[in-house]
This record gives C-alpha cells, structure tokens and sequence, in this order.
C-alpha cells in the first residue's frame, strides 16, 4: 500500500503537476508575446491557459492534502489530550474520504453533461476541463483512506499520519 | 407484484389527464437568471415576463428574476438548467455554439441584414429548427428570441466607410475565431483583448478600435476615449430565453400556454426596448461629441467577408446559410 | 434557513480542525440536502465555475513571483534595508519588521507568506535582543497584512473577478492606505517601544547601506514593473504576472546567480501546493455563494441592512462590522467570495465607488487575519514564536486598534484609496 501510495502521489502526481505549472507559465508568456512581439494574435492561449491552470489547481489541491498544508483551524484542536485527538483524526480523515467521494461521484455526472459542449475557441469536450474535478475526488479519497489504515496501525500515543 | 401495478396505473393517470388539464392548487416556481443589470433591455422583458405570468397564472407561478450574475454567466446556466437549479435563462448563441455547430450561424458577419430580417428568418422554421437541435442534446428548450442590437465598430482613427477603410486598423475582438477572422477578411488586425481591458486599451492606443453594440459605448464610456462610431452591423447576435423542457413537462397544460406565449411576448418586448435603446445611445454619443456614421452602403464589407460562409458551411448546413441568404 | 444550516454546519465542521476548503463543500452539500430545488451536481458545477476564469491565474504566477525572488536572498536584503533606514529609531528592530513587510508587499501577494518570510528571521531575531515574544509577534503579524493592500495582492485579484472591477484600479488603490496602516503601527510601536526602552540597532556604514541598496532595488521594481504594466494598458493583471515571473527568474539566474534551472520544477511543486490550498478554497466558497444567491440571502440582507438605515455613513459602519464579525471565522478569500455578491449591490446602490468598497472589503477582512480563531498569519507567526494563539492577543489589542483607526478613516475618507486610481487610470 505504502509503496502504490509513493507512486501515485509522489512520482505521478509530482510529475504532472510540474508539467502543467511550467506550460502554464510558457502559455502566458506566448500569449504576451504573441501580441507584442510577433504581432500575432493567438486566439487559444486564453483557453489553454485556463484548462492548464484548473488542472493545476485541482491536483495542486491533492498535493496540499498530502503535505497538511490545507488552512483548518487548530484552536480547539490544540487543546485536545492525545487520546481524543486521535478519534478526531479518524473523524478528520472519514469526512475527507466522504468528501472525496462526493466530488469524485457528482464530477463524474458533470463530466457527462460536459461531453456534449465544447470549448467555444479549442472546440475541445468540456468533459476534458470537467474531469479535473472527479480525478481530484478520486485521488482525495485514496489518499485519506490510506490515512486511516496508517491512524488504525500506530498506537494511541504516536498517533501521527506517516507520509 | 399488486402494489407496483397499482402505483404504475396511478402514476399513469396522474400524467395523462388529471394533472395537466385540471387546477390541482400546486404552486410552481421560475427562478430566471441573467448576467444583464436591470436597465438592459432583456432584464426589462424578464421583468415584463415575470409580470405577464404571475397575473394570467393568478399566482401559481412564482417568477423570479434573478439578474446582475447573482448566479454566474452564460455558460454556467447551462449546466443550472440541465441540473435544475434554475428554470430559465438568458443565453447566448455564441455561447451555445459550443453544443451545437448550427448555432454558428448568428456568428457569421452580415448573415443578418438587420434585426428585422433575422427576427423574420428565425420565425420562419429557423428558430423552431435550432430549439429542437438544442433540445434532443441537452434538455433545453428556447421559447424566445431577444435580437440585440447589431455590432458596430468605433474608433479614433476616423470614420469607416467602406472596406478600404480598415486596412491596418487595430480592432480589439473577443477571442473568437470567426470574429477573428471576419476582421481579417476585412483587412484589419485583430487583437483579442478581454473586455475589461478594452477601455484601457482604446486609450493607450493599443488598438485603433473596437467593435460591439452601441449600448455599450455609452454604459462604459468609451465615448471619452474614441470619436467615431460607424454603424458596419457586421454582427447581429441574439440572445434566447431557454428553458429546461422537464420542467415546462411538469407544468399543467393550460401554464405551460402562458409561460410559452409569456416568452415570445417578452421577446418582442426586448425588441422594441432594443430599438428604443439604440436610438437613444445613438442621440446620447452625439451629445457627447462622437460622429455617428450610417454606412448606408455595406457592399464592400459584405463581398469581402464571403470567403467565410465557405469556409463554414460544412460546418453549419448549406440549409441554413440559405434560409438567411434567401430569405 | 437552508443558508442558517449551511452556515452552522461549516462553523462545525471547521472548528474540528476540518480543512476550511472541505468543511465549506460539505456544508454545501448539507443545503443542497435540505433544498428541494438543487441537485448534487450543482457543488462540483459551481467548484468548476468558482476557479474557471482566466484573471485567477495571476494566483499562481505571483506565487511563482515570491518564490523566486526569496531565492536570490530578497528577505534578508530587504530587512537589512529596513535597518539601515529605521533601525537607529528606540524599538528598532520593531520598526524594521514593519518597514521590511512593507517592502515584501511589493513582491508578495499574500499576507501569510510575509509573516512566514519576515517573521522567520525577525522573530528569533527579536527574542535574542529582549522583545517580548508576544510583542513580536504582534507587530510581525499585523504588518504582514500590508502585504495584501500593497499590490501585487491575491484578494484583490478574488474581488475584482467576484465584482467585475479594474484589478489596476484596485491595485492602485490598496498603495495608499497600506502605507498609511505602516505608519499607524510605527505610531503604536513608538509609545510602547518608549516605554519598555527597548533597545537600538547599531547603524550601518553608508557604503553597507549603498551596496545593499543595489542589491535589493532590483527585486523592489517588481510593483513598479507589476503596475506599470497594468496601468498603461499594456497587460492584463495575468499577463503583467507572468511579466513579473521572468522578471524575477531572470534577476535570480542572471543577477543574483542563485537560481538554477533545474531548481525550477521543486519551486513549482510549492507553487501548486500553495495555489492548490488558494484554490480548494475559492472553489467551495463559490458553490457556498451559489446557494447563498439561490436562497436569496443577498436581497434578505439587503433589504435587512437598508430596513435599518438610508443614512451612507451607517450603512459603511454596519457592513464594516459585519465584515470584521465575518474576518474573525472566515478566511480572508472565502470570506471576499461569499460576501462581495451580498454586499456589492448594496454599496452601489448608496453610490459607493466599487474599487473604494473592495480596498475597503480587503483591509477589513485582513484584519481577521491576525484575529482568533481563524487568524492564518497570527497562526503562523505564533508558531514561529512558539507560544501559543492566546498568549498573543494582549499584545495584539493596540495594534488592532491602530488597524480599526486606520479602516475607519479609510471607510470615511474614499479619497486615500481613490486618488492614485483617478489619477492614473
Ligand atoms: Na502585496
Ligand atoms: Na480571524
């Protein structure tokens, strides 16, 4: 599990994320040079950039789930014996599962409402912008599910997501 | 086995007879969005939509107008009216274009004479044949159609008169690849700029000029920062008062009547509130300063731009092309 | 009442440590549930739509921006800067955390990552000279807010796209009165730093200072670069964005030689972890505004607000209150998502100038960045610090204090945020 859960977040994920950051930023240079160097007008970088930058969003996202980095609020949290903390985290973890799983099920209904629009300049499915959202909820649900394994497995003490 | 059946026969009757004929006392709720604020002349007919309903359906249908983008754009009540968040909605047709390739047609420079004789094509089959395509793709149904006011194109660099005038001529457009190259056919440069930059962009000189209906030029005062509006009406696009057809199915007989002709009185409201507000725009850029050119003759314009209508009519049905051409 | 549950379900949920992003999704579904009108599909419609707009890439690329300039070393100069300008001043060290997030606002868009940069040097640095930790942290995280008003700046990108205004206008604007809070908070520091005797910082020769001038003049004509750009029309807030991107890789590769090319795939992964915690966030509170809108919240509160008074003057004081109540549970982006559709019509309404209102909207809601219980930079510096959230808030009451001072003269006085704006553009 350890080792499919390496591979998908920090190897795949990893690798798709800095190529979809690092086209973003050449797209908008293009599109900028586009108009004031070649003065040519590139109808599609707009669109491009905009498909780029959801999917660089989204995934970002799960990246942000794996390194803790999502804003939550401590405050109460903090004051908690170690005890009651780790159920918190075993709620924590189900209702990002539960979240996960909901975006991933209503994404996929929105992908298929997406497969018979197409974007107005690239005439691409709407369903390849869409899918951004049910893949996220996929990659969220695992990775929390993972999570709980790792909550349940280490004693009460040390209880701490291993990542 | 005997429950089920009962339930089936019942639901039966309720479709077929009882429900949408006879006033069952249920109450029904329109939520109606549009990006427009409420002095644009297709929010003034949502409004007058939402009074004709309300008082021929003595209160059973609720309307509600929800106008300024309280629920996004264009695109998103797509999806609202496929999901049932929303009832009705104004839409464009540049906008559906990306559902179905017939619609590209309104994107077409002078397929449309006038308003006038889009509002006649589109009566004569055309717009019942566009619903019905909308409609077997997505569930939507277009019950009205709001002709806006043509585009035309304003500048600083002098009046527009025929197709020579444009050569050279830096003209901001939407990223649109027909609009794109319908300027380019022209002989101008298009320069796409997204249009909360275009008023800058006017002013700095980035582009000479800009094309879009004449309402606009007053609402954003580009009056202040260019000097000649010629009337080219290249462009003449509608917007459609859609609806989601399972629930115009849901509603008795006799309610459905009133929202349906509801719609196209409303529709017809836009347009003379269109033309009104035309003219009005047109008087108000006079006062301040501008020189309004008529271009009474677009024969320059038109010949030039034919290269595209082969360009695309594979694409949108040499049928169609024809019910505008002929027409 | 479908909006009350939704409300309360995500207070819930967030104060269980729940991430806010996810917490106000569920809180989304939890209406969606009790509506009989909308269906499931309208959260994932409404998260898709909530980031789907070509001006929030401006998000990443001035992320990207920040990033690259920390490489070349631009925090240390520009905090060696600061303390060859105010250091000699009683409290010195005080004076250089505010005028160095000053500086960092030219570069930065966010506030929290000013507390982080800033306060991560300053803080221990601080302690060891004998400030007081809580004092430390208190003026590190209420001047990490001017990096939000100072453009470029991330919620004013989020309410020039919620309200369709002039994200050059609202950069404009926010200059002014983020000087103006500097200021306010040197005022504070000036009778504490007196009376504690804290102490002075030795002054730099002159040719230090030139030498770290050169050094750091460069990175500070990010803003000049950033603003230019959008106010002559030339780009667009996302284009003059990625203008500010090459600007700054070719100032680390070339001027500063620290950056390496090879650097730049692991600076892109922060940049995606960062903009994908922005993100998340934006996406949900959209869906959380969406159902707001069908539910009519925003006409209820309006016509609530205008049944109390017509008067302009207490209809600013009102939502000024709102918007502070709102800043102490919600984040500053979520916060301007679900709330500019509410307030917006109002405002315009009784003639405020939209681009007055959004400054407004911002250095308000950026005070509940260093307000319990949802502060991120008070968390971030205290966590710097290592005390905790409660230990701060003594410290922090005359600076907030300062910061509501300054919030009403700017609610009170448009001109501070409207001069540059209908100066320039
Ligand atoms: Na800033
Ligand atoms: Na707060």
């Amino acid at each position: 599990m350890k080792f499919i859960i390496k591979i998908i977040y920090d190897v795949l994920l990893d690798k798709v994320v800095k190529v979809l950051g690092i086209t973003l930023v050449l797209v908008i240079l293009l599109q900028i040079g586009g108009r004031y160097l070649l003065t040519l007008p590139f109808s599609w970088t707009e669109e491009l950039a905009r498909f780029l930058f959801i999917w660089f969003a989204f995934l970002g996202s799960v990246i942000t789930l794996r390194s803790k980095m999502h804003l939550g609020i401590e405050f109460f949290y903090q004051k908690l014996k170690p005890k009651s903390k780790r159920s918190v985290d075993i709620f924590i973890q189900l209702v990002i599962l539960f979240f996960g799983v909901l975006i991933a099920k209503y994404g996929f209904q929105l992908v298929e409402l997406g497969e018979i629009s197409k974007s107005p300049v690239l005439r691409w499915p709407m369903s390849y912008f869409y899918l951004s959202i049910p893949i996220t909820g996929i990659l969220f649900a695992i990775y929390s599910f993972y999570s709980l394994l790792t909550l349940f497995k280490t004693p009460a003490e040390s209880s701490k997501v291993e990542g | 086995q005997t429950s089920q059946d009962v339930e089936r026969s019942e639901s039966n009757g309720e479709t077929s007879s009882e429900e949408k004929a006879a006033d069952d006392g249920k109450t029904y709720t329109i939520k109606m969005a549009t990006p427009s604020t409420p002095s644009d002349s297709n929010v003034m007919a949502f409004l007058e939509f939402e009074k004709i309903v309300e008082e021929r359906s003595n209160g059973k249908i609720d309307v509600n107008v929800m106008h300024s983008g309280q629920l996004g754009g264009h695109t998103d009540y797509i999806d609202g009216l496929q999901m049932g968040s929303i009832q009705a909605a104004e839409i464009n047709t540049s906008i559906l274009e990306g559902i179905n390739d017939k619609f590209m047609i309104f994107g077409m420079p002078y397929i449309s004479r006038s308003m006038e004789h889009q509002r006649d094509v589109l009566a004569n089959g055309v717009g019942d044949q566009l619903s019905n395509a909308l409609q077997e793709q997505t569930g939507i149904q277009i019950t009205g159609w709001m002709i806006r006011g043509p585009r035309i194109v304003y500048s600083s660099k002098g009046a527009i008169e025929t197709a020579d005038d444009f050569k050279g001529l830096k003209v901001r457009v939407m990223e649109s690849p027909i609009m794109i190259k319908t300027m380019e056919l022209l002989g101008a440069k298009p320069t796409p700029i997204s249009a909360d930059e275009r008023y800058m962009a006017l002013q700095t000189g980035v582009v000479d000029a800009a094309e879009n209906s004449i309402a606009l030029i007053v609402t954003e005062k580009e009056y202040e920062v260019t000097d000649y509006v010629s009337l080219t009406e290249h462009f003449i696009t509608p917007n459609v008062i859609a609806f989601d057809t399972k629930f115009l199915d849901k509603l008795p007989e006799d309610l459905k009547q009133i929202v349906l002709e509801a719609s196209e009185e409303a529709a017809a409201f836009a347009f003379e509130e269109e033309v009104r507000q035309i003219e009005e725009a047109a008087k108000t850029l006079e006062e301040h300063g501008m020189k309004i050119n008529s271009v009474d003759d677009k024969s320059t314009f038109i010949e030039a731009v034919e290269p595209i209508y082969d360009e695309y009519q594979d694409i949108i049905g040499q049928d169609l092309l024809d019910a505008f051409l002929n027409e | 009442m479908v909006a009350l549950i939704a409300f309360i379900v995500l207070l819930v949920l967030m104060f269980i440590n729940i991430p806010i992003a996810i917490s106000t999704g569920l809180a989304v579904y939890a209406a969606i549930l009790l509506s009989e009108e909308l269906t499931i599909t309208v959260l994932v419609q409404r998260m898709f739509a909530g980031i789907d707009t070509f001006t929030l890439i401006a998000i990443p690329l001035f992320i990207l921006t920040g990033r690259l300039m920390a490489l070349g070393g631009i925090t240390n100069d520009l905090i060696d800067l600061s303390k060859s300008l105010v250091g000699f001043l009683r409290g010195g060290l005080a004076y250089v955390n505010i005028v160095s997030s000053m500086f960092f606002a030219g570069i930065t868009g966010s506030a929290a990552s000013d507390s982080s940069s800033v306060g991560s040097i300053l803080i221990p640095a601080m302690t060891k000279k004998g400030y007081e930790k809580d004092f430390s942290v208190a003026v590190t995280t209420t001047s990490s807010t001017i990096g939000v008003m100072i453009p470029p700046s991330i919620p004013m990108v989020i309410f020039g796209v919620s309200a369709g205004v002039s994200i050059g206008k609202l950069f404009l604007g926010g200059i002014l009165p983020g000087i103006l809070v500097a200021f306010a908070l040197c005022l504070v520091t000036y009778f504490i730093a007196k009376k504690r005797n804290y102490p002075v910082e030795v002054k730099l020769p002159v040719k230090e200072t030139g030498k770290i001038l050169i050094r750091s003049i460069p990175a500070l004509m990010t803003v000049i670069i950033i603003i230019g750009g959008i106010v002559s029309g030339f780009f667009t807030a996302t284009e003059a964005a990625g203008i500010a991107v090459l600007y700054s890789f070719l100032l680390g590769v070339f001027y500063y030689k620290e950056l390496k090319i090879k650097e730049i795939p692991g600076i892109m992964i922060e940049v995606g972890i960062t903009t994908g915690m922005v993100a998340l966030m934006i996406a949900t509170a959209s869906a959380f505004g969406y159902v707001f809108a069908i539910e009519g919240i925003p006409e209820m509160l309006g016509n609530l607000i205008l049944s109390i008074t017509d008067n302009t003057l207490l209809i600013l004081l009102l939502i000024n209150i709102l918007l502070l109540f709102v800043g102490f549970f919600l984040d500053l982006s979520p916060a301007v998502i679900i709330f500019t559709p509410i307030l917006l019509p109002i405002v315009i309404q009784i003639g405020v100038d939209p681009v007055h209102f959004g400054v407004m909207m911002v250095i308000n809601l950026a005070i509940g960045l260093f307000t319990p219980p949802v502060g991120v930079c008070l968390f971030v510096s205290c966590g710097i610090a290592g005390i905790s959230v409660s230990d701060s808030i003594k410290a922090l009451m005359p600076y907030f204090l300062a910061m509501i001072v300054v919030l009403l003269l700017i609610t009170y006085v448009p001109q501070i945020v409207t001069f540059l704006p209908n100066l320039l553009m």
